[in-house]
């Protein structure tokens, strides 16, 4: 895990390296644009002061070392201001709104999963289908633009943003996290719903097919109640795939978040991190990067301990029969 | 019929399992009526797909039966099983207690991801008025009483770490965990070798002698059968063709069918170019023939009696009865 997370930085330093040019060239066009001249020392004392006159790896390992000794990620071009102060509070905030994420596609697509398999070709399951389709097809952004559209234009409500207005520049405090979770449901729910409907299938599909195992009317034959058999034996093992998939559905879930994001209006992580990668603000676009990919490890961790806990063929290191 | 009254536990009146899919209805079972004693084996035979699992799933109402009785004696009282719902909390009363089943694949009859004791506990904890402790023990002396060493140590054992000889010992002793009055066997033996099957068997008996219960065996062996029934039902297609003692029936085969199954099973010493096998195939399920279900493999096939009607049972004797036109039954 330690090793990945720091491959994992060096890679990203590589791909925030690849595009011609850099934050400077960047700025001195702008500049140009403007119609501001600078002369050339003045360009080579900012390269200096930003050490982009450096060679690449030599940068690398200041960030590293730098990220690893004092927890310093560098500072953003753009907003001169430390990396740190700039992500922490959107970071809290996409990470929350992942986190709800997960938790809606984990229960809601759990629940209709099993529902739709054990009642399988009732209307329920018809339903549920037909939306589980139209989830797992449309992107986020698009459902969340059509939502915004269809509450303001029906019911006047306005849905941008994750604060009331009054909340929006206030610290922290009980009532403004009261404030946030009344608004976090709906950008979470947007960003959850292809993984609740791709979970519905997934559920559905191995349920229908743990129903017919042998142990199942074994169970049945023992004289096991209907409903405890349903929870103990098929749902239990029906669930490790499900469980598997948290691991990756944590990226497509940031990735989705970022979309949603950047429609919504929302002071997440998602948009900075495009606006940092737009003007080449790399210690910025580098971090967020980092960031998000060793939290996504650590989902894949978290999963794997889960799966470990929940299947014991995994945990003695066989396939089953 | 001789022995009939106190002896009876259970008794099997026309019972009917319909399937109704897409492409049509399959008569699994149909119409099928036989009578098990305490503390005797009962063998059902027939080829693949004759509705001998099917049966005996429908006894204890795991298949959804169409119609037909399911009788249990009961200390003079009679239940009718098939009267109850599926789910009813009487009929998960006598199921695992009174009447258990062993099934055919041992592999996959267990939870792959509970452990082998956790499941022979369910059923003890369910029907028995003991703690969890004492559930463990009970549990235990009975993979001790199927021959399974270090008893204690399988009991926290998954499925994919035992053979498959081990874990068909392990339903064994699930199914008589809490002594039932009818084990229900089918096929107990097939997914396994040849030395184990005899082992199986031979636990079988001895249990039986133990605790009394009556067996149920189905398979395909008829070597299996004449070494273990007392009586035997012959199927064909859904229907029983033939029911008698087991010595009746080896010795005094009346049907063409139980003929020409007894023909099949290799002789030890005669040397014979080729097996005997039946002529044909079994017909498909959705397209039955017309008249006697057996006529277009029947060598003695009577044109114009055979396929033009379904013989009905006739008794040769007070225990041995069979279906066929050449006995009578028009």
């Amino acid at each position: 895990m330690i090793p990945l997370i720091l491959i994992l930085a060096i890679l990203v330093f590589i791909i925030i390296e690849l595009p011609p040019g850099d934050f400077l060239t960047v700025y001195v066009e702008k500049l140009k644009a403007s119609g501001v001249m600078m002369d050339e020392t003045a360009i080579e004392r900012l390269s200096r002061q930003y050490a982009l006159d450096k060679p690449g790896y030599i940068r690398c390992y200041t960030w590293l070392k730098n990220i690893i000794t004092r927890g310093d990620f560098g500072r953003s071009f753009q907003w001169d201001k430390p990396v740190l102060d700039l992500i922490k509070e959107r970071l809290a905030l996409s990470v929350a709104i992942s986190l709800f994420s997960t938790i809606f596609v984990m229960t809601i697509g759990f629940a209709i999963g099993v529902f739709s398999a054990v009642r399988q070709y009732s209307a329920f399951d018809y339903i549920f289908t037909f939306v589980g389709f139209i989830g797992v097809s449309i992107p986020g952004f698009l459902l969340a633009l059509l939502l915004m559209w269809f509450l303001y234009s029906r019911f006047g409500i306005y849905i941008s943003g994750l604060f009331s207005p009054e909340f929006e520049d206030a610290p922290w405090s009980f009532a403004k996290f009261l404030d946030l979770l009344k608004h976090i449901w709906l950008p979470a729910l947007v960003v959850a719903v292809s993984g609740i409907a791709g979970n519905i299938r997934t559920m559905r599909a191995n349920l229908l097919d743990e129903l017919k195992r042998p142990y199942v009317m074994v169970a049945r034959s023992k004289g096991v109640a209907e409903r405890k058999l349903l929870f103990k034996y098929p749902i239990r093992v029906a669930v490790s795939p499900m469980l598997s998939t948290i691991g990756w559905t944590l990226p497509s879930l940031f990735s989705g978040e970022a979309l949603a994001s950047i429609v919504l209006n929302l002071p997440t992580i998602g948009p900075m991190l495009m606006q940092a990668l737009m003007a080449q603000d790399m210690y910025l676009a580098g971090s967020i990067i980092l960031i998000l990919g060793s939290l996504t490890l650590l989902g894949t961790l978290i999963s794997d301990i889960l799966l470990a806990w929940a299947d014991p063929r995994i945990r003695y290191g066989e396939s089953g029969r | 019929m001789t022995n009939q009254g106190e002896n009876i536990f259970l008794e099997v009146k026309n019972l009917k399992t319909h399937f109704h899919l897409d492409e049509g209805t399959v008569k699994a079972v149909d119409g099928v009526s036989f009578k098990m004693k305490k503390g005797k084996t009962f063998g059902v035979v027939g080829e693949s797909g004759c509705g001998k699992s099917v049966t005996a799933r429908s006894i204890l109402r795991l298949e959804e039966v169409t119609d037909g009785e399911i009788i249990l004696h009961r200390n003079g009282e009679t239940l009718d099983l098939a009267k109850m719902p599926a789910t009813s909390e009487e009929l998960r009363k006598i199921r695992g207690k009174e009447i258990s089943m062993i099934f055919q694949e041992p592999m996959t009859a267990f939870s792959p991801v509970h452990t082998i004791g956790s499941q022979i506990e369910e059923a003890i904890l369910l029907h028995q008025d003991v703690d969890q402790e004492e559930a463990r023990k009970i549990a235990a002396e009975g993979l001790r009483r199927v021959g399974i060493p270090k008893p204690e140590e399988r009991l926290d054992s998954y499925s994919f770490e035992l053979s498959g000889g081990m874990l068909q010992r392990a339903m064994i002793s699930m199914a008589i965990s809490c002594n039932p009055n009818l084990l229900i066997a089918d096929e107990p033996t097939t997914a396994l070798d040849v030395t184990i099957q005899a082992q199986i068997l031979d636990l079988l008996l001895q249990l039986q002698e133990e605790l009394g219960m009556a067996i149920m065996l189905i398979t395909h062996d008829m070597g299996v059968v004449a070494e273990m029934a007392d009586e035997v039902a012959v199927m064909y297609l859904g229907k029983i063709v033939e029911l008698a003692p087991v010595e009746k029936l080896f010795y005094d085969p009346k049907h063409p069918y139980t003929r020409a199954l007894l023909k099949s099973i290799p002789k030890v010493g005669v040397k014979a170019n080729r097996l005997e096998s039946i002529e044909g195939m079994v017909p498909d399920p959705y397209n039955l023939p017309k008249g006697c279900k057996f006529h277009p493999r029947c060598p003695s096939y009577i044109e114009g009696v055979c396929d033009a009607a379904e013989p009905s049972e006739v008794e040769i004797d007070s225990e041995h009865r069979v279906s066929c036109f050449l006995y009578g039954g028009r």
